[in-house]
């Protein structure tokens, strides 16, 4: 019971969802998700997190950790100013922030126009993409929302080896 | 629409997985990333536990709720597996509402010790029986459980294991059977586990609430509302009276606002009487057991309390007062000898004091043998022979894990657990613990805990450019040391000098990742630090002020992270974290000493 899925089995239901740019690639949220989008705010780091949990923010008093997805997702930093752009979801119950560079369109996407996402070997973390989706000559990757707060996802072999037992436990 | 509602179900059980993977494997992710340093001496991988337990049938009449024991074990990690035995529930004639009938099997993955997860059941003695078992994490934990003789007629439905909600084993089980309560004396707690299994879902924590109270709160928000036009029109307005009309909707503004918090706040709050309600008999019980003749007095029983914070109190509270009933007051024969009258005197009074309630226990027995500690703490290695502790050092002392003065084991108490528990549960309340005793006139328990743990006051300091908050309970003093107060120690640690007391210095950089723009100690500013059995000074560029800090948790979005009580909105609008100062002191002491773990550290390293 993937609660993910439901929404784009059977019929050719139409989603919406929000494009979005990292570095040159262009992925996309479920718009249902999407909370809403905030303009860059001084960001208190946290001790003991891993690099892609750049710290936590005050959002009209709850305190909402943001995930920079360049760092999740391996690409290169890029300095925070005046232009960045945190797009706020809901992950269950929990809000969170991710960190991108630029925010593009809302797109309809059909269930059959989404692939599951390619098998890239274990060099590549695919844990974070729901699937890929192909309209006008674009390609998306779709975010799989519900785990961004899950591990870090850095391509070490050690830490998704660790994290195993406690996926089958739980 | 229909996608609408298809979107809302989708949610909820996400969010449940999510909450049973996110602790585990961020923790780990944490671990490999940082590598060592805070988390050097932390159990390196979740594990999974078999938990058994079977509470003895007279826990509820010494007061124990096995109910808040659970909901303490489900704290520790993800619950996989709840296995509820009722075989031994009789037929509703027989069935006495005082005795406790169930059993239960608990699957539990956590990063927590096996010591840790026995301490959850620590104030249960013989004959509860706990047994943690260590699954091995390469057979799916769902064929290692044992399933009781007779199959249960009401188990925990069951499905697999990865889509069991993790919120459902902790509340299910008081739900799923008629399970029995002796406390008509609590109605928050009766009114849950009365109603019908088909509550279990919506099995929430409520409180009740004067509606009187409610109506003032809606009266205050209509003010707020008035304000918030007569600010929004004086800003619209041009007028000359404008600036005087804005000051006069913001003061307005201020009060209904503050008198907001209070009442919001009172919401919460409980009278502890429901607590002390429940002493009593268990004094009459215990009393009667050992042939003692014991006067128990309540007093203060209306002061009110954060219902949190009254759920908690209620295992430490109970040790206690057993404690005093046990060691505290003497045989009667005993008490004659020594020239008192045969019936002890035990008072449980609760009171406010200056933004804090204070609970004591006080009994008139023997007191405190503080040679004896000495001789036990210098046998236990806690203490120098050589050692010249002070009365209030050697009382402290008591709270120290695995120190009993018990000659021989009861049924009641003196296996050495307990006390160290009783501290801990009290500091992660927020709260402080004391003890103070006179040979022969009998023994001061006080526990100082504040109103809520919603609104705390702190001392904000800056290192580097980050602001923090320290609990302002804990801020014993702080100043910029001279240059002969700092010493270097074995190599790595360093201690400061403060009258007469030598107090290991923490580097932020070594607990909280950031380091102070200043690295000379007497450039810049240490806090002492109480963290109950030491003292630790954390080094700080600057004190900014005192502040009222709203404590926002961490794990509402996040999660927990050790040294990190909670999460505070600044003035201007950022983010500030509240230092947790026992685990501070924890992290800091261990990554100094973590070599020679059996010298230096006061035993305080096992409790990680």
């Amino acid at each position: 019971m993937d609660p993910s899925d439901s929404a784009h089995k059977g019929s050719g239901n139409v989603v919406q969802y929000l494009t979005f740019s990292l570095a040159a690639e262009e992925y996309a949220v479920e718009i249902l998700r999407v909370q809403e989008i905030k303009g860059f705010s001084a960001i208190t780091p946290l001790p003991d997190a891993p690099p892609h949990i750049k710290g936590v923010i005050n959002l009209r008093g709850t305190v909402v950790p943001i995930i920079g997805l360049r760092e999740r997702f391996g690409l290169p930093s890029l300095p925070y100013g005046r232009f960045t752009l945190i797009i706020v979801l809901n992950v269950g119950a929990k809000v969170v922030g991710v960190v991108v560079d630029s925010v593009n369109d809302v797109l309809d996407l059909r269930a059959s126009d989404i692939e599951p996402p390619p098998d890239l070997g274990a060099r590549v973390d695919t844990s974070l993409v729901r699937g890929l989706a192909k309209t006008n000559k674009r390609l998306l990757t779709l975010l799989e929302v519900d785990r961004t707060l899950d591990d870090g996802g850095s391509p070490r072999p050690g830490a998704s080896a660790a994290a195993v037992p406690a996926e089958l436990s739980a | 629409m229909a996608e609408m509602l298809g979107e809302i179900e989708e949610v909820t059980p996400a969010a449940s997985i999510e909450a049973s993977h996110d602790p585990d494997i961020l923790r780990i992710l944490a671990m490999s990333a940082v590598g060592g340093g805070i988390f050097s001496s932390a159990p390196p991988a979740a594990q999974t536990y078999t938990v058994r337990f079977e509470p003895a049938a007279d826990v509820l009449a010494k007061g124990l709720d096995p109910v808040l024991a659970l909901e303490a074990l489900a704290e520790l990690g993800a619950v996989s597996r709840v296995a509820l035995d009722d075989t031994a529930l009789p037929s509703l004639d027989d069935l006495d509402p005082g005795r406790s009938y169930l059993r239960w099997s608990i699957t539990l993955c956590t990063n927590a010790s096996e010591s840790r997860i026995r301490d959850v059941f620590a104030f249960f003695d013989a004959p509860t029986v706990v047994e943690v078992e260590k699954v091995t994490p390469a057979v799916p934990a769902l064929r290692i459980i044992e399933v009781p003789a007779e199959a249960p007629r009401e188990a925990v439905p069951e499905p697999t294991a990865a889509e069991v909600p993790v919120a459902a084993p902790a509340v299910a089980p008081p739900v799923a059977g008629p399970t029995p309560k002796p406390a008509p004396d609590e109605p928050v707690h009766a009114a849950e586990a009365a109603g019908p299994a088909q509550r279990a879902a919506s099995a929430r924590p409520t409180v009740r609430v004067d509606t009187e109270k409610i109506d003032k709160i809606i009266n205050l928000v209509g003010e707020l509302i008035i304000a918030h036009s007569i600010v929004t029109s004086a800003m619209t307005d041009g007028s000359q009276d404008a600036t005087v009309r804005l000051r006069q909707g913001v003061t307005a503004f201020g009060r209904s606002m503050r008198e907001l918090q209070d009442r919001v706040l009172s919401v919460r709050m409980v009278p502890i009487g429901t607590v002390f309600n429940r002493f009593p008999r268990m004094v009459r019980d215990t009393a009667g057991a050992l042939g003692k003749q014991i006067e128990f007095v309540t007093e203060g029983g209306a002061t009110e309390l954060d219902k949190a914070m009254v759920e908690k109190i209620v295992d430490p509270l109970t040790h206690l007062v057993r404690n005093a009933v046990d060691h505290g007051i003497e045989s009667p024969t005993d008490r004659k000898a020594a020239g008192k009258s045969e019936e002890g005197r035990l008072v449980l009074r609760a009171f406010h004091q200056g933004g804090s309630v204070v609970i004591e226990i006080r009994d008139d027995g023997r007191g405190l043998d503080t040679e004896r500690i000495r001789r036990k703490a210098v046998s236990m290695g806690l203490l120098a022979e050589s050692a010249v502790p002070t009365e209030e050092e050697l009382h402290a002392l008591i709270f120290a894990p695995g120190l009993s003065t018990a000659q021989k084991v009861s049924d009641v108490s003196g296996r050495g657990v307990g006390m160290d528990v009783v501290k801990s549960n009290i500091e992660s309340l927020n709260g402080t613990v004391r003890f103070t005793s006179k040979p022969g006139e009998g023994c001061k328990v006080t526990v100082r805990l504040p109103l809520t743990m919603a609104i705390m006051d702190g001392l904000s300091v800056r290192i580097a450019d980050q602001i923090f908050v320290l609990p302002l309970s804990g801020v014993v003093e702080s100043f910029r040391p001279k240059r002969d107060q700092v010493h270097p120690v074995l190599g790595s640690g360093e201690v400061v000098r403060a009258r007469g007391e030598t107090i290991p210095l923490i580097r932020p950089a070594t607990v909280l990742g950031v380091d102070t723009d200043e690295r000379d100690p007497s450039r810049a500013i240490v806090c002492i630090l109480d963290a109950g059995l030491m003292r630790v000074a954390l080094l700080v560029d600057e004190l900014v002020g005192q502040t009222q800090a709203v404590v926002r948790p961490l794990e509402q979005n996040y999660r927990r992270i050790d040294g990190v009580m909670g999460a505070t909105v600044l003035g201007d609008g950022g983010v500030a974290l509240i230092l947790d100062i026992a685990a501070l002191a924890r992290l800091g002491t261990a990554s100094h000493f973590n070599r020679e773990k059996n010298h230096g550290s006061v035993g305080l390293s096992a409790q990680g």
